[in-house]
């Protein structure tokens, strides 16, 4: 195994494979996010509101389903391509973000909500200024688990041809070549640790803006 | 203000309706607190005076309207409400939380500003020093206190108070409680406060509801929940030591003596001598030339002391005194810590306005416990 190789390869291939790598990643969580956010309110509304603890279990049985099943389930369906990839990494991203968001909402001081009911707020405004701001640290905290297991997922992503640093990893494991494979994987965990990072500050910020 | 009738609400799968056709009227400007024991609901009535709670049967009028009938969001921005763990919004500051309803009702900056200025002030809260603190930064009391500003922020004539002082300390509740009723003073607003502790009923209310099981039971002044309890279940929950209850809620004024002879303190000796030579005559209050009492004579003292050295050297001085806002219990606790059994009561220039004594308490509530026992006798003949 040669490091010389190694940076070689990243040089060569890293930018470009990164780029594609954070577009599936952000699109993915793009979609995640504004699908995740109002289903997982519309749980804490009646009359999905009693069957809160259910649907939280699913939520989080749902996200026992393997990576790479949730990619192949979509793969006969869909074919092959970025659209496809973009569909099911989407669809594994929005299940923390609706999780949080849902034990969020549904973690809040029934107090702090029935004197804002108390005093004249309506729904809406007890939504918009009340439960969502003091969700948003948890919701954020979901956002943050959903872009790690994103950033990880989209590797597989190769496999149904969208492309990304998982090209590096199953070159390597097709030519056994360690030099590939560490290449992929080191940027990916580049990746990850940087976004996790990022979020994890701005996760900190928002908690102490609203008083956490 | 608030005329509740019939009131019933039922919850699905429940044996007993929580709240069974209660029906009272407050008056405008009066503290009416519901007591009774947890289940009692008390705590249901509450929260369905501003639609927290649905009714299931009966009409409530806030102000002559039927609430029903209104806007559930509109009424609840007429009616204050304090919760007992103040539900303060975390993320809002003391100042936010206190400027919620005026901005929900649209007022201009300069006046909210104002508005909550003034009720930090009310609260007795330094409005620079905590305007801008969050509530995980107050202490119980001082969250208490900005929840009570808060549902006074707009000024509502109404307001709900659900066990406000129920999470704090002894002291600060007492202090909490003295502050809030010399506040109602001011503002007189009608206030619902529901409480589990009779004390505080007794201590806050101008009218008591005492509720079991959904039923009213009795809803009366506190004087006459204690001297006349409706029937067993009121008796035992305001509890066997109410007598002393009594002497909690009665101010000294009412049982204060006034035009007590008085004998100056330059008078000469013939004057005393005229006034103990009546056997039963034992005590005499002796005053300066402006009038204020210096303390008082005994008879024992006053024959011990020689004529040589005056009379004067046998005048007790009072230990303490009393003002007219004291309590009975206030004056007991006095004379049984000062072992006197008198004491005279001052106004605020420290005038002496008469003297309230140990016996006076004694046969005036021994009175008012005979009379109540008559007026149950003749009830009961009546029926019979």
């Amino acid at each position: 195994m040669g490091v010389e190789r190694l940076f070689v390869i990243i040089q060569e291939q890293g930018i470009s494979l990164i780029q594609r790598h954070l577009y599936l990643v952000f699109v993915s969580l793009f979609f995640a996010i504004i699908i995740a956010l109002p289903i997982g309110i519309l749980v804490t509304r009646p009359p999905f509101n009693r069957k809160i603890n259910q649907i939280l279990s699913f939520l989080n049985t749902a996200q026992g389903v393997p990576s790479l099943a949730v990619v192949a389930i979509f793969l006969p369906l869909m074919g092959v391509g970025v659209r496809p990839a973009i569909f099911a990494l989407s669809i594994y991203a929005l299940l923390p973000i609706a999780r949080n968001t849902v034990a969020a909402i549904k973690g809040l001081d029934p107090d702090v909500l029935e004197a804002a009911k108390g005093m004249g707020l309506s729904k809406k405004e007890v939504l918009l200024k009340v439960e969502l701001p003091l969700a948003t640290p948890i919701i954020v905290a979901g956002i943050q688990t959903a872009t790690i297991f994103t950033v990880g997922t989209a590797t597989i992503a190769h496999l149904i041809g969208a492309g990304g640093l998982g090209r590096l990893i199953f070159t390597g494991i097709a030519m056994n070549s360690p030099e590939f494979i560490l290449a992929g994987s080191l940027m990916a965990a580049a990746i990850a640790i940087t976004l996790d990072q990022l979020l994890g500050l701005f996760q900190r910020r928002v908690k102490r803006k609203f008083g956490g | 203000m608030i005329k509740i009738e019939e009131v019933t609400k039922k919850y699905p799968g429940m044996e007993r309706p929580a709240v069974d056709k209660l029906s009272l009227n407050i008056e405008e400007g009066e503290i009416c607190v519901f007591v009774g024991p947890s289940g009692c609901g008390k705590t249901t009535t509450l929260k369905m005076i501003n639609l927290i709670i649905e009714p299931s049967g009966g009409k409530i009028f806030v102000n002559g309207e039927n609430i029903l009938e209104q806007n559930a969001n509109e009424l609840r921005k007429k009616i204050g409400y304090v919760i007992q763990k103040t539900g303060l919004f975390p993320h809002y500051s003391v100042f936010d939380n206190i400027a919620v309803v005026p901005n929900l009702l649209g007022w201009e900056e300069e006046r909210v500003e104002k508005r909550v200025v003034e009720l930090l002030k009310m609260m007795n809260l330094d409005p620079d020093e905590n305007r801008n603190k969050f509530p995980k930064a107050l202490s119980g009391g001082q969250s208490q206190r900005v929840g009570v500003a808060r549902a006074m922020a707009a000024d509502p004539p109404v307001m709900l108070m659900d066990e406000p002082f129920g999470a704090v300390d002894p002291i600060t509740r007492n202090q909490l409680q003295n502050e809030f009723l010399k506040l109602q003073q001011k503002v007189k607003k009608t206030i619902c406060f529901v409480t589990h502790d009779i004390d505080e009923a007794i201590k806050m209310g101008d009218k008591i509801a005492i509720l079991d099981q959904g039923k009213l039971v009795q809803y009366d002044t506190p004087e006459n929940i204690l001297f006349n309890p409706a029937n067993e279940f009121v008796e035992e929950f305001v509890g066997s030591d109410r007598s002393l209850k009594v002497l909690n809620l009665l101010r000294v004024t009412t049982v204060m003596r006034k035009n007590i002879k008085r004998i100056k303190e330059k008078a000469g000796i013939d004057e005393i001598n005229k006034y103990f030579s009546h056997p039963e005559k034992n005590r005499i209050l002796i005053e300066n030339d402006e009038n204020h009492v210096v303390g008082y004579l005994a008879k024992e003292e006053y024959h011990k002391i020689s004529t040589a050295k005056g009379w004067n050297k046998a005048i007790r001085i009072f230990p303490t005194s009393l003002n007219k806002h004291n309590t009975l219990k206030d004056a007991m606790s006095d004379m049984l810590q000062h072992n006197i059994a008198a004491l005279p009561v001052m106004d605020e220039e420290d005038k002496f306005m008469g003297i309230v004594s140990f016996r006076d308490i004694q046969s005036y509530i021994g009175e008012a416990y005979e009379e109540n026992e008559n007026e149950k006798e003749l009830d009961e003949n009546e029926v019979l």
